[in-house]
């Protein structure tokens, strides 16, 4: 990047490019000084770890690449990811969609526009504790509020909290309550969409379906790669929800665990149950190395996607 | 005005401010969809509000009848809320609660403007890089530096302490840094730092007016 000394860069701090970096740098300090104690060394830290054997205790003791082989026998791994990643796959594009879906019908609201962003954004700001409980509470087979709207449609709605197959859908729909974020995320993107866009094509005589189609999905597709990206990073790590439903109390944990087991859950079982450091930072890693995968998977096809205003391709 | 009628019209003269308007465009004239578009709009509020009716009414029943299948308490137990008050601590929970939240959220505002404004308003060698590093932290998967910090806590003494639970946020948030920064306002970066000598005033004392963030010399 060329460095803008076009004498614009005056201000308090003088136009002398060491004086200007040095002035930079101090406003940055407080980020640096955080990014080497609370995430640089720590990384770094825990791939040392993943090759030793820690109980916090004794010393770390090296031992090779022991944690991996053993990772690869433990079937709780392979039952933890494959919950995560079925969890995953539900949530997002069940989050997506919905926030989309409601960001449009807010677009159009006029003035009450606020009232239903407070509305939507409330659940984000309801601690995700309390949303584990609530969902032992709204999804209870027998007299949760969920099945009983589905009896009325004369569904015959599944134990969610204890049918292990329907435990994590369960867990995605509790989560939809939480979306929020997402949804003011995509709002603002939609307000961003130059109207005269919508013109032309009314003119033209487009539909909405394919006004929707070509101008308000790749106009937003910038905030839909954004959330996607996160959404998929946050929902690899979920853990407060079903930790609270699940594992937080004696009730439920006997016969769901398995089902409700997420890969940071167990995770954390390693490191602060079993007190297992070594172990789970090894897991840790590869649940780093998994997601960096996903996430580049996800750049590589959003590049063809998304469509960066003023950029040409 | 039917879709046809706005289709033989012609297109509106150059300059007029296209937000005047917006309802002829956006929204569909039909009824039918107004319609839909007010029940979808009910019954997703209905859904986000009831959670929280049916807590604070739940709250007001007593313990048996928690689970009755009925929305509106059959037996009001007011009492429960002084049982909570006496029975437990809630005094002291929401004096923990209260710290750490001011702690966290003045440490996070003044921490992480400063460090947004460093990269809004400075050009100098590594800011690219800087910042794509604060963009990269929030997609790092915080168990990978779980163990460790816990461990560092631990090891200064101050893991059963509340101190963690703030003081991390004396250090910035990647977060809130990077969208006041004014260097990723939009999710395609570098559309506003790479405006040259954009519609912000030139001189950077006149603070508050750039259209991204932080004003300045860009």
């Amino acid at each position: 990047m060329a460095l803008a000394h076009n004498g614009r860069n005056s201000g308090i701090f003088g136009s002398n490019p060491i004086r200007v970096t040095v002035a930079a740098f101090g406003f940055l300090s407080p980020w640096i000084v955080g990014f080497l104690i609370f995430t640089a060394g720590p990384i770094i830290y825990s791939l040392y770890l993943a090759f030793t054997d820690y109980d916090i205790i004794n010393e770390p003791e090296f031992v090779g690449t022991a944690n991996f082989q053993e990772m690869i026998e433990d079937p709780r791994v392979k039952r933890a990811l494959w919950n995560t990643f079925i969890f995953a796959v539900t949530k997002v594009p069940l989050t997506m969609i919905t926030a989309l879906a409601l960001a449009m019908l807010l677009l159009r609201v006029g003035r009450a526009v606020g009232f239903f962003r407070t509305t939507f954004y409330l659940p984000v700001m309801t601690p995700a504790v309390a949303v584990g409980i609530l969902f032992l509470l709204l999804f209870n087979g027998d007299f949760g509020i969920v099945n009983r709207v589905l009896a009325v449609f004369g569904i015959d709605g599944p134990n969610w909290t204890t049918d292990g197959p329907w435990v994590k859908p369960g867990l995605a729909l509790m989560s939809l309550w939480a979306l929020g974020g997402t949804v003011i995320i995509y709002l603002a993107a939609l307000n961003n969409v130059p109207q005269d866009l919508y013109e032309a094509a009314a003119i033209d005589g487009a539909s909405p379906c394919k006004q929707f189609r070509h101008i308000t999905l790749p106009m937003i597709s910038g905030a839909l790669f954004f959330t996607l990206i996160i959404q998929t990073i946050a929902a690899f790590q979920s853990f407060d929800g079903a930790y609270t439903a699940f594992f937080g109390n004696r009730a439920t944990a006997a016969f769901s665990s398995d089902a409700a087991l997420f890969y940071v859950i167990y995770l954390f079982q390693q490191a602060f149950q079993f007190f297992h450091m070594g172990y789970a930072s090894a897991l840790a890693w590869l649940l780093f190395v998994l997601i960096m995968i996903i996430t580049a998977i996800q750049v590589r096809l959003s590049n063809r996607f998304v469509y960066c205003e003023g950029q040409t391709r | 005005m039917s879709r046809t009628e706005r289709a033989v019209m012609l297109p509106p003269p150059p300059k007029e401010p296209e937000r005047a308007a917006p309802a002829t465009t956006l929204a569909p004239r039909r009824p039918i969809t107004k319609v839909l578009r007010i029940i979808a709009l009910i019954v997703a509020t209905v859904i986000f509000l009831y959670p929280f009716v049916w807590l604070v009414l739940a709250s007001l029943k007593p313990r048996s009848d928690v689970f009755d299948n009925r929305l509106w308490p059959k037996e009001w137990a007011f009492e429960n809320y002084l049982t909570v008050w006496s029975e437990a601590p809630i005094l002291q929970w929401l004096l923990n609660s209260t710290t750490v939240t001011l702690a966290a959220a003045i440490g996070v505002t003044i921490a992480s403007a400063l460090v947004a404004f460093g990269f809004g308003y400075f050009q100098f060698r590594f800011r690219n890089l800087l910042f794509g590093l604060v963009l990269a932290t929030m997609m790092l998967p915080a168990a990978v530096t779980m163990i460790p910090v816990f461990l560092i806590w631990d090891r200064i003494g101050l893991a059963s302490t509340q101190m963690p639970l703030w003081a991390p946020n004396l250090f910035g948030s990647a977060f809130y840094i990077s969208s006041c920064s004014g260097s990723s306002s939009s999710a395609c970066r570098g559309s506003c730092s790479k405006r040259p000598g954009s519609t912000a005033p030139a001189t950077s004392a006149s603070f508050g007016t750039s259209p991204c963030g932080w004003p300045g010399p860009r």
